[in-house]
């Protein structure tokens, strides 16, 4: 059983609202396609190699698709130190939830 | 070879994917590759599956071994089944034997390696690493070592006999 802690996307819309950022670890075209505003892109091909530009003392929300990739980097963040909780049911379920969107790169 | 190995046409498939559908046949469920990001997107052109950029291009095997070992898409494993993208002869009954054994052996050890080897020796970098053991392996790397035989002193690891299937391919009078 994961040790990763994960909230629902209206856990994480209130969550959102204080201090804590949002990482966005899917592909690029993903993220153009349609986003939780203000999130962070760093794919997850790339955290390996930029794992530095997310700052250690602050708390890391998670999100990709629909939870299973950004539950994995999640534990690779947690192996380094980071604060990071995975957003159960990812981008999809953020606009399923009629929430608003950014879009483009 | 004088090309991307990962791009050759055998069997009617990229060898990469070759490999790749060996090791989905033993459950593998997501493999990936490591090699020099795409420009166009993160799935390589030479194969369908996800890439991930290997943080020292062009600097060999260990390089990529230790960027797997590393990747996010590891997770939470304590081990991960590494192939070189360059088996022409795998099959997925040669390489669900290998695993199997695998398996036996390390039921309780995490920071044990298992490494795949043939009659002329170990078949690197083939095997089930432990990913425990990136950072000794990563602190080769650093130290100027490129070469993952090299580094073996790093890493815990038992050699596990495989057959020809686990043969590269180095040049083109390799290939089946």
């Amino acid at each position: 059983m994961s040790d990763i802690p994960e909230i629902d996307i209206e856990a994480f819309a209130r969550a959102r609202e204080t201090t804590a950022q949002v990482l966005d670890v899917r592909e690029a075209d993903e993220f153009a396609a349609g986003r939780v505003p203000g999130a962070l892109s760093v794919p997850m091909s790339e955290l390996q190699d930029r794992v530095s530009e997310l700052d250690e003392g602050s708390e890391w929300l998670v999100i990709c698709r629909s939870g299973g990739r950004s539950l994995k980097v999640c534990q690779f963040l947690a192996g380094r130190g980071y604060s990071a909780t995975n957003v159960a049911g990812g981008t999809l379920a953020w606009i399923n939830s009629g929430r608003d969107i950014e879009l483009g790169s | 070879m004088g090309s991307d190995k990962a791009t050759l046409i055998v069997g009617g498939m990229p060898l990469a994917d070759r490999v790749a559908h060996a090791m989905e046949a033993v459950g593998v469920l997501s493999p990936f590759t490591v090699g020099a990001e795409s420009l166009e997107s993160s799935t390589t052109a030479s194969s369908s599956l996800p890439n991930v950029a290997d943080r020292w291009p062009l600097e060999g095997p260990l390089g990529g071994l230790v960027t797997a070992l590393g990747a996010p898409e590891v997770g939470a494993e304590t081990h991960i089944l590494v192939l070189a993208v360059d088996l022409p002869y795998l099959t997925p009954h040669a390489l669900a034997a290998f695993v199997a054994e695998c398996h036996d052996r390390s039921s309780g050890a995490p920071e044990t390696s298992f490494l795949a080897e043939r009659e002329s020796g170990l078949a690197l970098p083939c095997g089930l690493w432990s990913t425990g053991r990136r950072a000794g392996l990563e602190a080769s790397f650093s130290s100027g070592e490129r070469s993952v035989r090299r580094s073996l002193s790093a890493v815990s690891f038992q050699a596990i006999s495989v057959g020809e299937e686990f043969r590269d391919a180095d040049d083109p009078g390799d290939m089946p």
